[in-house]
């Protein structure tokens, strides 16, 4: 792809960066409500509490690169991702939750 | 011996200024490393994994302060002028004094007129946000004179739409 010297950003950029760190923002939330997991859980629980805490650094730092005046706080939290396990967290929703977690940091 | 302690001063000044400016640009550095992390990581998880290796080094624009400066610099100018017009001559001289240009020769000063202030001007008016006020097709050395445009009032709007309906 050729690359010029301007650096094109458009709103479904900005949709993409603010839906990302929505999602995140959302399982954050997930994961801090989840309680009395069994031991092997909580690791796992904590495992991707830092990975997502980690990946909400970098899309708040490529934001404010979109743009310096937004503020990536003033973004909230979706639960939209959750649907690829369950509709409503139920047990078997966060048991399908942490199998895929567990996959994918094996 | 004076000239000695004199220039003793001026490289010990310079010294400090490099060493002031080193640690400016080790924390830039720092900053930078942070974003590119940053860029690298959100491009994974836009299924763009290994974006750094598909991607050139382009070294943008950090004339005049940085990308973007002059551009918002006119802006804000003509925003303030509004709704009276500015020509380029004074937009020039504004312009060496805001950001400490020093053009060697009337050439130097005209392609800066041209390149870089015209440019912006023309690309801010395919935006909508300037408009020409001078002729377009005047003759080569006449002055440029430029407006902000203003959004239409409601009645400028009420009364375009009244003419097309009487069209």
């Amino acid at each position: 792809m050729a690359l010029t010297m301007t650096r094109t950003r458009t709103q479904t950029a900005l949709n993409k960066l603010a839906n990302s760190l929505a999602e995140v923002n959302g399982e954050l939330a997930f994961l801090a409500n989840l309680q009395r997991l069994r031991k092997d859980r909580q690791a796992a629980a904590e495992a991707r509490r830092e990975e997502l805490l980690r990946l909400r650094e970098a899309l708040c730092t490529v934001i404010r690169r979109y743009d310096p005046e937004l503020n990536p706080e003033d973004i909230g939290a979706t639960y939209d991702w959750m649907r690829a396990y369950g509709r409503k967290a139920t047990a078997r929703t966060v048991g399908r939750y942490f199998s895929a977690v567990e996959a994918g940091s094996g | 011996m004076k000239w000695l302690a004199n220039e003793l001063a001026a490289t010990v000044g310079e010294l400090e200024r490099i060493d002031e400016e080193l640690a400016r640009l080790s924390a830039r550095r720092t900053h930078l490393e942070k974003v590119r992390k940053a860029l690298v990581e959100v491009g994974a998880i836009n299924h763009v994994p290994g974006l750094e290796g598909l991607v050139s080094p382009v070294r943008a624009q950090e004339r005049y302060g940085g990308r973007g400066v002059l551009r918002n610099w006119l802006r804000r100018l003509l925003k303030e002028a509004a709704p009276a017009a500015v020509d380029t001559p004074t937009m020039v001289r504004l312009a060496e004094e805001t950001f400490g240009l020093d053009f060697a020769s009337h050439r130097e000063r005209d392609r800066f007129r041209k390149n870089a202030l015209t440019r912006a001007l023309r690309a801010m008016m395919k935006f909508g946000e300037v408009e020409r006020v001078h002729d377009a097709k005047a003759a080569a050395g006449s002055v440029g004179v430029w407006r902000w445009k203003a959004a239409p009032s409601l009645d400028a709007l009420r009364r375009a739409a009244r003419q097309a309906e009487a069209r």
